[in-house]
C-alpha cells in the first residue's frame, strides 16, 4: 500500500514538474517574442492605413514612445485633421488629448481613436507578457502555437492564439478572441526588416476582422530605436508636449 | 489588394520644422425657425421684422501657428470669422491663445500669455473650470478663448499607488482691459491645480482666490471601471455666496457597448442656477418692458434686459438642475468614418429640453462634414420653451490643412 502511495506521489510530482516546466518555457518564449518585437523602452514611427473594400484608404502617422512594461504614448503627426492629438496609456488607463479641447479625456481600450479595425489597445500595445499568461503551447507545422489568456478582465481581448516562428522567435499570426472564443480579429506580422542595433522584426502588421468583412487595417513601422525616457514623459501634463521628444 | 503587397513609409516626409501651422477652413450655414412667442425673441427682434425663418452663413479660418527653438516656443491660435445674416455682413478676429512657453525639462514648463487652462472632467459642463469661459454643451468640443495668465507646470512620477503628481500654479492679472470677466479693478488673482494619478484614478484639486473676488475651491475625479466604462465627477465651492448657492457639482459616466455605441450621461447641479420663480419674475419684466416699447416706443428697459440676458444665459445652464445624454455610434452599418449621434439636454426644474440629432462624415482625408438639427421643447416660461428658435438646422463643412 505504502509503495503504491509512494509511486503515485512520484508520478504526481513528475507531472507537476513537467507541466510547470513547460509553462515556464512557454512564458520565457513569450517574453522573448516581446523583446524581439521591440526594446523595452523605445521610440518609433507608425503609419496606420485603413483600407475599405473599394480600395479607398485613410492614413495616419504617429510618433510612439514606450517605457518599461506599462507606459506608452503616441502623437498624431498626420493627417492635418488629427495633428497634435496624443494618446497615453499607463497599465489599463488610457487618455486622449485633443488640442482644440485642450485637456486629456479618459478613453477605453475598446474604443478606436482612428476608426477601422485597430482599437486603442492595438495602437498603444503593451508587451504581450504584461497582459497575458501562457495557458498552453504546442507545435504546428514548424511553428510554436501559444494559447494566451488575459491576466485581467480589463484587457481588450480575453484570449490570443499566437503562431511563433521557431527560427527567429517572432510572431507570424495572432487570433484575438472573446471569453467565449469568438474570433474578433486576426493579426498577420509581415516583412521582417533589420532596423539596426539588433532590432530585427516584422515591419508590417495587417489586421482583418470577421466583424468588418472586406476591410483591412495595416500598421507600418519605421525608425524603431532604443531610447530611455523619464517617467514624467508619461503623464497627462506632458501630453500636449510630446512633440518636444521628436 | 494582394496579401503580399509591399508597403512603404518614408520618414523624410514628416521631418520636424521650426515653424509649423495647421488649422481649418469652415463653411457653416444655419437655418433657424423663430419662436415668435418667446421672450428672448422679443429682446432680439422687437424692432426688426425678419420673417419666421432666418438664415446665417459663417466662413471661418482657424489657425494654429507655432515657432519652436530648443526649449522655447511661441504658440498662437486665432480664429477669423465672416458672417452674413439678415442684417448684412460682419467679421471678427479672435486670438484664442497667444503665449510664450519655456520647457527647460520634461518635468517643468512655464507659460506666459493668453492660455486655455481647461480645468474639470465633465463633458458638457465644468463647475470647477474657474479660469475658463463656459462651454456650449451643444458643442463641447468647440475651441474657446483663453485668459491672460502666468502659469507653470511641475510633474513628478513615482512608483507606488501615487503614480503622478502635477502642480500647476497660475496668476491672472486683471485690469480695465485684461481678463475683465474677473472684474474691472486692477488686481492679481492667484490660483492653481494639483493633479494626482492615485491608483487608477485621476484627481484634481483646484482653487482661485484674490482681492475683491469670491474665493473658489474645487475637486474632480475620473477613472475607468472596466474596458468600456468611465466615471467622473466635479464639485465646486464658492465663498461669499448665499448658503444654497455655494456648491455646484456634476456626476457623469461614459460607456461603450460591444456594438460600439457610446453613451455619455451627466447630471449637473448648478448652485448659482435660477429657480422657476426667478425666471418667471425675469420674464414678467421682459413682458412689461415690451408693453412699454409698444405703447411709447421707448426701448431702454428692453435694451438693459437684453444685456443682462446675454450675461445670465451665456453660461448655457442658467437654471439649477440639468441632465445631459449623448448617444453616438461610430461607423453604423459598416460605413467607415461615419458617426451618428443624438444629444438631449433636459431641465429637471421646468421639464423643458433640447434634442439634437447629428451626423458626421469624413468622405476623404481632412474633409469633415457635419449636419445637425436642434429641436427646443417646453411650455411658455420654461428654459428651452423661451429660446428664440423653435428649431435650428446647421451644416458644417471643414477642410483641415
Amino acid at each position: 500500500m505504502s509503495k503504491k502511495i509512494f509511486v503515485s506521489i512520484v508520478l504526481l510530482v513528475s507531472l507537476v514538474s513537467f507541466v510547470v516546466g513547460q509553462d515556464s518555457e512557454a512564458d520565457k518564449l513569450l517574453l522573448k517574442v516581446d523583446r524581439n518585437l521591440n526594446p523595452e523602452s523605445y521610440e518609433s514611427y507608425k503609419k496606420l492605413i485603413n483600407i475599405e473594400p473599394s480600395g479607398r484608404k485613410k492614413e495616419f502617422v504617429l510618433f510612439t514612445v514606450k517605457k518599461g512594461k506599462d507606459k506608452v504614448a503616441a502623437l498624431f503627426i498626420s493627417p492635418a485633421s488629427e495633428k497634435g492629438r496624443s494618446t497615453l496609456r499607463m497599465e489599463e488607463n488610457m487618455w486622449l488629448y485633443i488640442p482644440n479641447i485642450g485637456k486629456p479625456v479618459r478613453i477605453t481600450s475598446l474604443q478606436s481613436v482612428v476608426g477601422g479595425i485597430f482599437n486603442n489597445a492595438d495602437i498603444l500595445r503593451l508587451d504581450y507578457a504584461e497582459e497575458y499568461f501562457v495557458k498552453k503551447s504546442e507545435e504546428d507545422k514548424g511553428m510554436i502555437v501559444l494559447y494566451l489568456k488575459a491576466k485581467k478582465k480589463s484587457v481588450a481581448y480575453d484570449q490570443l492564439k499566437m503562431w511563433v516562428d521557431k527560427k527567429n522567435t517572432l510572431p507570424v499570426k495572432i487570433e484575438c478572441m472573446t471569453q467565449t472564443s469568438m474570433l474578433i480579429k486576426t493579426i498577420h506580422y509581415k516583412q521582417v526588416k533589420n532596423f539596426g542595433k539588433g532590432i530585427k522584426r516584422p515591419s508590417v502588421i495587417e489586421t482583418v476582422s470577421p466583424l468588418h468583412k472586406g476591410y483591412k487595417s495595416v500598421m507600418i513601422f519605421a525608425g524603431i530605436k532604443s531610447r530611455k525616457f523619464k517617467d514624467e514623459v508619461f503623464s497627462l501634463s506632458f501630453m500636449p508636449n510630446l512633440d518636444t521628444l521628436r | 489588394m494582394s496579401g503580399e503587397e509591399e508597403y512603404s513609409f518614408d520618414l523624410s516626409t514628416i521631418k520636424k520644422k521650426p515653424i509649423e501651422y495647421n488649422g481649418y477652413f469652415e463653411f457653416r450655414p444655419t437655418l433657424s425657425v423663430l419662436n415668435k412667442d418667446s421672450r428672448t425673441y422679443f429682446l432680439s427682434f422687437y424692432d426688426v421684422d425678419e420673417g419666421t425663418v432666418i438664415n446665417e452663413y459663417n466662413f471661418n479660418l482657424f489657425l494654429n501657428l507655432t515657432y519652436k527653438k530648443g526649449f522655447f516656443s511661441i504658440v498662437t491660435t486665432s480664429n477669423l470669422i465672416f458672417t452674413n445674416t439678415f442684417s448684412g455682413w460682419g467679421n471678427k478676429i479672435s486670438f484664442y491663445q497667444a503665449f510664450l512657453s519655456l520647457k527647460p525639462s520634461n518635468s517643468l514648463s512655464f507659460n506666459l500669455g493668453k492660455v486655455r487652462l481647461k480645468w474639470g472632467k465633465g463633458y458638457a459642463w465644468n463647475p470647477v473650470a474657474f479660469a475658463d469661459r463656459p462651454k456650449d454643451p451643444n458643442d463641447p468640443e468647440l475651441a474657446m478663448e483663453g485668459f491672460v495668465v502666468f502659469s507653470f507646470d511641475y510633474i513628478k512620477s513615482f512608483n507606488g499607488i501615487l503614480k503622478t503628481i502635477s502642480i500647476s500654479p497660475v496668476i491672472l492679472p486683471v485690469n480695465e482691459s485684461i481678463n475683465t470677466e474677473f472684474g474691472s479693478q486692477s488686481k492679481l488673482i492667484f490660483g492653481g491645480k494639483i493633479y494626482f494619478l492615485l491608483g487608477d484614478t485621476d484627481i484634481d484639486i483646484m482653487f482661485l482666490s484674490g482681492k475683491d473676488f469670491d474665493d473658489r475651491f474645487g475637486i474632480d475625479f475620473s477613472r475607468n471601471i472596466s474596458s468600456g466604462i468611465e466615471v467622473h465627477g466635479e464639485l465646486s465651492y464658492i465663498s461669499d455666496l448665499e448658503q444654497n448657492e455655494k456648491i455646484s457639482y456634476l456626476a457623469g459616466t461614459r460607456f461603450l457597448t460591444r456594438s460600439d455605441i457610446t453613451f455619455i450621461f451627466e447630471y449637473y447641479k448648478n448652485g448659482r442656477g435660477l429657480s422657476s420663480e426667478d425666471t418667471a419674475e425675469y420674464y414678467l419684466k421682459i413682458d412689461e418692458a415690451y408693453q412699454i416699447y409698444l405703447h411709447t416706443g421707448d426701448a431702454t428697459t428692453l435694451q438693459l434686459l437684453k444685456e443682462s440676458t446675454d450675461t445670465v444665459f451665456r453660461s448655457f445652464a442658467s437654471m439649477s438642475d440639468y441632465l445631459y445624454l449623448r448617444v453616438s455610434q461610430k461607423e453604423p452599418f459598416d460605413i467607415l468614418y461615419f458617426t451618428l449621434s443624438i444629444t438631449s439636454i433636459y431641465n429637471l426644474v421646468d421639464h423643458s429640453c433640447s434634442i439634437t440629432p447629428e451626423i458626421i462624415y469624413t468622405p476623404v482625408t481632412n474633409l469633415e462634414l457635419r449636419g445637425k438639427i436642434s429641436f427646443f421643447s417646453g411650455v411658455s416660461g420654461s428654459d428651452f420653451g423661451e429660446k428664440k428658435n423653435s428649431l435650428r438646422l446647421e451644416f458644417r463643412g471643414r477642410f483641415y490643412f
